[in-house]
């Protein structure tokens, strides 16, 4: 075996032999994702499901002023009604939480909306942060009594409810469904990668250059009969391997997470079915190679640059930031891949991920990020190798 | 065979080495000025002097981490500059700090070595007995190194530098830091390796280390050798009583 091998060998059997790390990079995505998308939204809606039917007490003022809505709110499932509070003290029983909302009446309530005029209702709750269900519960029965008054105005006036519609628009989206839910969800496919593919090359990057300066073993390495360039593409192979694996267990984490929700539409799961083809996969994963080759030189030259693991670390954490917004770009509608942004590392990997999905990926266009980013990723191996020569980056100190 | 003639090594200050030198217009710093010495087989050869002398700096350049800046070392007749991985095949190293891999096991550690030297299978077995035996090795091998006590894992230390049988062994200040019986190890392998006819050369400043071991010595200071011979002619021109005072009468520039 030449020695490229061989280094590249022993750097993987230490690698793996790290248990923690292999957890973090490979298995943990593969976990983690899924439960975030199947479970957070799990919890979510059953969360949302009990408040919207849990029992809560209302407080009404001025009750007397409108019986007729009163009967309406109290025909809703689990509205109590309260009616002997004072106006001035609703506030403090609802922080208290011995209340959970109110509505005040005022004085003249029905003979305005008798008088085609537009009565005003108050309705006070608490609401910060939660799903507003009181609200929502109380909109929901006003709304039925609001809509029983509109229909007794109507038919005063002798009007029919198409008689208000000037213009009905009929609605022609020729996307697919496919492009539609490639373009809406795709962006979220390359934050993924982009991000787990740097924190997989990452801990072995760190590992393999300040971690063997920490320990003293780069000296050896360096007496060795192996050259600078054979050193650093065995380390190099490793790190790509493990950003690459780490990259994989993401989009794998994706799909599989896909499968645990169960509350989407049927035809939307056949879109998704659709998308999740062996072309489409085998083209994400081609995209991610020049990715990872492009980290692993980044990370590798900071890591031989930094005299400890510790610097090291605290030398690549803004990178974090470099990469995290630009591969937030796929989120953000209305930004496209065109021959400009084809060029901007990261975001067209980013943009042409979300074509890649939604099946509206030109060739032109795939060939010009590919070949942008391999340019870049061998323009940063050179880097690595330029750097990894000179003494002052070794021998720092 | 070493044989170094002329050797000069510079080095460029950053900023901040430039502002702790106290002149911010020097840029560079010359840490070995024309040294010549020549280390024979058979022979152990000690490079003296205070921190910063510009030791390491030499066994540095030696095993080829880092280049001249001017003059040659030839080790076995092979350029340093010109041919270094030649000149690493037949090069043993071990410094005071050297490190081991805490996940590999020991005989991994070894193996690893043995094949970067290229080692074929066969000589790999025969040879790593040996030195299990020669070691007492044999009971923690398939160890992992984070498990193994200091004493173990300077053994596996030794065997990892000379596993390839190297003509030549570099030893950077291999005795700083240990302990007795840590030490006394390093001490009987430097010595083996001369009876073995290899070239030992060792950086101490430790005198009575210097005065067991050495053959031939050159004394460093701030870069430069200003004595080179044998310990005996060493012995015989000294104006003090013991090793230790010559030393340190030298080095304070008495004797320039």
């Amino acid at each position: 075996m030449n020695r490229i091998g061989i280094i590249f060998q022993k750097e993987l059997k230490d690698m793996l032999r790290d248990r923690r790390t292999l957890f973090f990079m490979i298995v943990f995505p593969i976990i983690i994702i899924p439960l975030l998308i199947g479970g957070i939204p799990k919890v979510m809606t059953g969360i949302m499901k009990e408040k919207m039917t849990e029992e809560i007490s209302i407080a009404v003022i001025g009750s007397e002023y409108s019986p007729e809505l009163i009967s309406v709110i109290s025909s809703a499932d689990s509205i109590n009604l309260v009616f002997n509070l004072e106006e001035d003290s609703l506030e403090v029983f609802i922080r208290n939480k011995e209340i959970d909302g109110a509505i005040k009446i005022p004085k003249e309530f029905t003979d305005t909306i008798e008088s085609f005029g537009t009565a005003e209702l108050n309705m006070i709750y608490l609401s910060s942060g939660d799903f507003e269900a009181v609200k929502k519960r109380l909109e929901i029965a006003v709304n039925m009594f609001i809509n029983e008054k509109r229909a007794e105005r109507m038919e005063r006036l002798g009007v029919q409810p198409q008689d208000l519609e000037p213009v009905i628009i009929s609605h022609n989206n020729i996307a697919t469904n496919q492009e539609q839910i490639g373009k809406a969800a795709g962006g979220w496919l390359p934050y993924m990668f982009i991000l787990y593919c740097f924190m997989g090359a990452m801990y072995p990057a760190l590992d393999l250059g300040a971690g063997e300066k920490e320990r003293g073993t780069i000296e050896t390495l360096l007496a060795s009969p192996a050259g600078r360039m054979e050193i650093l593409m065995g380390k190099f192979g490793v790190i790509s391997l493990f950003g690459f694996l780490s990259a994989i267990s993401g989009v794998l984490g994706l799909i599989f997470g896909l499968q645990f929700i169960t509350d989407i539409p049927a035809e939307i799961v056949e879109t998704a079915k659709e998308i999740i083809q062996v072309k489409t996969i085998a083209l994400i994963f081609l995209m991610i190679v020049p990715v990872t080759v492009l980290f692993s030189a980044v990370l590798l030259s900071f890591s031989f640059y930094a005299k400890s693991f510790k610097e090291a670390q605290s030398l690549v954490t803004p990178i974090n930031f470099l990469i995290i917004v630009p591969a937030m770009v796929g989120m953000i509608p209305g930004i496209e891949l065109n021959w400009k942004t084809a060029l901007i590392p990261i975001v067209n990997i980013s943009l042409i991920s979300k074509d890649i999905l939604a099946g509206t990926v030109s060739l032109g266009m795939l060939l010009e990020v590919f070949s942008s980013m391999i340019f870049l990723a061998i323009l940063s191996l050179i880097f690595t190798r330029w750097w990894f020569n000179r003494e002052e980056v070794i021998f720092r100190g | 065979m070493i044989e170094v003639q002329q050797l000069t090594k510079e080095f460029n200050l950053n900023r901040k080495q430039r502002k702790e030198s106290g002149n911010s217009h020097t840029r560079k710093v010359i840490a070995v000025n024309k040294v010549s010495f020549q280390c024979r087989p058979g022979r152990i050869f000690g490079l003296i002097g205070p921190n910063g002398a510009g030791k390491t700096t030499i066994l540095r350049m030696i095993a080829t981490m880092l280049r001249p800046t001017s003059g040659t070392i030839f080790i076995q007749n092979e350029d340093s500059v010109k041919h270094p991985e030649n000149v690493r095949k037949n090069l043993g190293f071990l410094s005071n700090n050297t490190g081991l891999y805490d996940r590999l096991t020991a005989e991994e550690m070894i193996k690893y070595y043995a094949d970067l030297n290229g080692m074929e299978p066969p000589k790999f077995i025969k040879r790593k007995s040996e030195l299990y035996r020669l070691l007492q090795m044999e009971d923690f091998i398939h160890r992992r190194i984070a498990n193994l006590s200091s004493g173990m894992k300077q053994k596996v230390s030794i065997a990892r530098t000379i596993i390839h049988n190297p003509p030549v062994v570099v030893f950077d200040e291999p005795t700083t830091g240990l302990d007795v019986l840590s030490s006394r190890a390093i001490v009987e392998l430097i010595l083996r390796c001369r009876d073995e006819g290899k070239t030992v050369i060792f950086s101490s400043h430790r005198m009575t280390e210097v005065e067991n071991l050495c053959d031939d010595i050159a004394i460093l200071h701030r870069g430069k050798i200003f004595f080179h011979d044998t310990i005996e002619a060493f012995k015989n021109q000294m104006k003090t009583s013991t090793l230790e005072e010559e030393f340190i009468r030298l080095t304070r520039g008495d004797n320039r």
